[in-house]
């Protein structure tokens, strides 16, 4: 197991993490997706030793470094972390700055593996640099190099793209994604960032108010979303009231075993058409967005938003749905 | 138009006050008189100035680590200033009390002897070492704590990141701490004629031989004053520069500003504080209070007002101390004035004629009082005649006169409101300006409405800055003052030369007292700050 946390909490003054429990498989790229406030920071901060949790363990490879009784200082902890900030010492040159880690371990042959995790960032060349000439996204190399050259058990990333413009961040991502499963990582990513997070990751933990509220893979989170929370921070959400009948739904035609009765559906902008059968809409307004054109369309007294072709009909037809939890 | 005419009368009165004597030791400069006696004053000034360095240094970085890194009561980390508000010779009649080899209060279970270098470095450190504490307090609030948490995730433990990134990334702040202490030292008048002329053997200063010469013969030692004069402001420069050579550290651009943490509560660290407090304003400002009061010096079992009511009911200290505030109060005046109109045109108007003022009206900050006394001397010892036009003749008489007390007041401590106000006018939007004269209001209007309010905090800090040295001032009272123009100052010196302690300790208290109430200004915030 790459990290486990069991029972995890924290509060400055008031509770910000509550009894979390999550588990990282070695060699998973693993997000924590959740809006800011939500604790998801903390925990991060928690694995790599800088705060000390009041309740709970956590284990790195195996490893108790936090629980009762035992503290393992962050730099015992071998890990790798890159901050939203950068955190590139300033007053050390580009080359100082990869190879510190390694020397301070007495690592052999330190500048060399420095240079190659340079290299492998597209920063050879930039050795002899000082910190304050480069540009954010390079300052962000960097940062990454240092962490990867000294290979460490879990690479903990901290909104690491949160501070790039918008092309960087996702020539970036791809970089550190590839990088990470080259070097089979065990990499913890921490944002709010619902794109970097479901693109990036193997699995997702969406947080709010110190809980994990559901953890899965990306498609999972983003077609099966068990909360309206979960379901609003990683998309779109249509909410639709519809009947179950003998553990069927309608509209939506899902097979959702439960009592009947009134329930309602959610679904996603880009599962829905607009056509001549399923429940009568009016279509408020339309939104030509390149690829396809946002529909803004109205069903009763419920706004909701279609994705498709620009030609539309009267009626909505609801293709991938699921049954909205509270 | 106006605004033409305010300028051109200020940049008169920087030429004449400041420029004029200036040049006029600059032009004086010779080796006249200059022997290898001189060397010993020159060692002792760098010893003095190396000496409170280190002292101040060693006091101060704990401190300013302390009131960094951990969450100090407020008061507390208000008080980190008071060593260096209370001027040295206050602190210095203190220690005198406490430590002369003859009747000291702690000398009886202390062989100590204040009147020696060693004693001139105890006390200068600790008034300096405040400047070090918050240079260093500011610089670590500066470093971003990422910094720091990165190295400790790369596997450096605590001491190791210490050394490796906090220290190196406080350190250019630290080295300009340190230069502008070791200046300073090397600057001073009042510890080293308190604590070094009576020392046995004598330890002469630069500062100290400049006065000396002077007093021996006030127009043959002028040429000796002056060369000595060269020396010291030499010895002002080649400091800084040695320490910045020593220091070999190369400028970086600085992190941005760290986002707040919450910091962990101070604990025994807090102790550090209150013990250097302690030390460093606590006993001696005890020790002159006990001693203003005590009957009989040395020893505090009865209690008395004799003290008070004589020195302050006595003709010479009351009008030292009348006559000192008045200065003080029209030199913080006259200086927040003129600091306030160059430091907002040096931002909002720049030219090279703005700048020039602003050079120097700067410049006299960085000499030591004793040198531009030394230039107010050379200046206008004589009346100056001025005939315009062959009909009307100005006259300036300026000797011995409080006028030049005032004068040399402004013109040392202008930089003070000039560079705090600029920072101030620095930090307001030019679009607040703008919106105002956009919503209707005049140029005046909005200056006056907008602008002024703005910077009143400033204004006000540098108004009880500027009343607060001058009203202490002494390096170069002692040299200007004439028979009759005695100040508060002059006239401590003379009370703890010809009077007894618990009269000087009167004295000393009325210093503290204003100094506080002076402090208290300069804590007063805005309402919207």
């Amino acid at each position: 197991m790459g990290v486990r946390l069991a029972g995890v909490s924290k509060s400055w003054g008031k509770p910000v993490l509550r009894s979390m429990d999550l588990e990282v498989a070695t060699g998973e790229l693993f997000a924590l997706l959740g809006p800011s406030g939500c604790g998801k920071t903390t925990a991060l901060r928690l694995v790599a030793g800088l705060e000390t949790p009041d309740a709970g363990s956590i284990h790195v490879d195996d490893q108790l470094v936090a629980g009762p009784g035992v503290a393992v200082p962050p730099e015992a902890r071998q890990l790798g972390m890159v901050f939203q900030s950068y955190a590139v010492w300033p007053h050390m040159s580009v080359l100082d700055n990869v190879a510190w880690p390694l020397r301070i371990k007495k690592v052999p042959d330190a500048d060399a593996r420095a240079r190659d995790a340079l290299g492998r960032v597209h920063l050879g060349g930039f050795e002899e640099r000082w910190p304050g000439t480069l540009s954010g996204g390079q300052q962000q190399r960097v940062a990454i190099a240092r962490a990867l050259a000294s290979r460490p058990r879990v690479l903990l990333l901290d909104e690491p793209l949160s501070n790039l413009d918008a092309g960087l961040r996702e020539e970036l991502r791809d970089q550190i994604a590839v990088l990470a499963r080259e070097a089979g990582l065990t990499v913890l990513l921490v944002t709010h960032d619902q794109e970097e997070a479901l693109s990036m990751c193997d699995r997702v933990a969406v947080m709010n108010e110190g809980v994990i509220q559901q953890v899965g893979a990306p498609r999972e989170l983003y077609t099966r979303p068990r909360t309206r929370f979960v379901a609003r921070f990683v998309g779109n959400l249509n909410a639709l009231p519809a009947e179950r009948r003998n553990g069927r739904v309608e509209p939506g035609g899902l097979d959702a075993p439960g009592p009947d009765g009134p329930v309602e559906i959610g679904f996603r902008p880009e599962s829905a058409r607009l056509g001549e059968v399923g429940v009568p809409c009016v279509v408020e307004r339309s939104v030509y967005r390149g690829s396809f054109t946002r529909h803004h369309v109205r069903v009763g007294d419920r706004a909701l938003l279609v994705d498709g072709p620009s030609q539309v009909g009267p009626c909505l037809q609801v293709q991938d749905a699921w049954v909205l939890g509270d | 138009m106006t605004r033409g005419l305010v300028f051109g009368a200020i940049g008169v009165l920087l030429v004449v006050f400041v420029a004029v004597p200036l040049a006029l030791l600059a032009m004086g400069a010779s080796t006249a008189g200059l022997t290898l006696a001189e060397a010993e004053a020159v060692g002792n000034t760098v010893l003095l100035a190396l000496g409170t360095a280190g002292l101040a240094s060693a006091a101060g970085i704990p401190v300013g680590w302390v009131a960094a890194r951990r969450r100090l009561p407020k008061a507390l980390e208000a008080a980190i200033v008071l060593p260096y508000a209370v001027p040295p010779y206050v602190t210095t009649i203190a220690w005198i009390l406490l430590a002369n080899p003859t009747n000291g209060i702690l000398t009886r279970w202390l062989p100590v002897d204040v009147y020696s270098l060693v004693g001139m470095v105890v006390v200068l450190g600790l008034h300096l070492s405040p400047v070090v504490a918050m240079a260093v307090r500011d610089a670590l609030g500066r470093i971003d704590p990422v910094l720091e948490e990165a190295a400790r995730v790369a596997g450096g433990g605590p001491w190791r990141v210490l050394g490796s990134v906090t220290l190196p990334l406080a350190l250019p702040a630290l080295g300009t701490a340190v230069s502008f202490v070791a200046s300073a030292a090397a600057a001073s008048f009042g510890v080293p004629y308190l604590l070094g002329a009576s020392a046995s053997p004598p330890v002469p200063v630069l500062t100290l031989r400049i006065y000396r010469a002077l007093e021996l013969a006030p127009v043959e030692g002028r040429p000796l004053a002056v060369g000595l004069s060269l020396v010291l402001l030499a010895v002002g420069v080649a400091l800084p520069t040695g320490l910045r050579l020593l220091q070999g550290q190369r400028a970086y651009a600085s992190a941005r500003l760290a986002r707040p943490r919450p910091l962990p509560p101070a604990g025994a660290s807090a102790w550090v504080v209150y013990g250097w407090l302690a030390l460093a304003v606590g006993l001696p400002v005890v020790t002159i209070a006990l001693t203003s009061v005590a009957p009989v010096f040395g020893q505090f079992d009865a209690f008395t007002t004799d003290h008070w009511t004589a020195v302050l009911s006595e003709p010479r200290t009351r009008g030292a101390v009348l006559r000192s505030a008045v200065l003080a109060a029209g030199a913080a005046t006259v200086a927040v004035a003129i600091g306030a109109l160059l430091a907002h045109a040096a931002e909002r108007t720049p030219s090279r004629f703005v700048a020039a003022l602003v050079g120097l009206a700067r410049a006299p900050w960085a000499v030591p009082g004793t040198v531009l006394a030394l230039g107010m001397i050379l200046a206008f010892s004589q009346e100056i005649r001025l005939i315009v036009a062959e009909r009307a003749t100005f006259v300036l008489a300026l000797a011995d006169t409080a006028w030049l007390l005032g004068i040399a007041y402004v013109a040392k401590s202008l930089a003070l409101p000039l560079d705090g106000v600029r920072a101030a006018v620095r930090m307001v939007d030019k679009t607040t300006e703008e919106a105002a004269r956009i919503a209707g209001a005049s140029w005046l209007r909005t200056q006056w409405s907008v602008v002024l309010p703005l910077l009143t905090p400033a204004l006000l800090a540098g108004w009880s800055l500027v009343f607060a040295s001058s009203f202490c001032e002494v390096s170069m009272s002692i040299l200007l003052r004439g028979p009759s123009t005695e100040v508060l100052g002059t006239r401590l010196f003379e009370l703890l030369s010809y009077g007894t302690p618990q009269q000087a300790a009167v004295i000393a208290m009325v210093v503290v007292v204003m100094v506080l109430a002076a402090g208290r200004a300069l804590a007063w915030r805005a309402r919207w700050a």
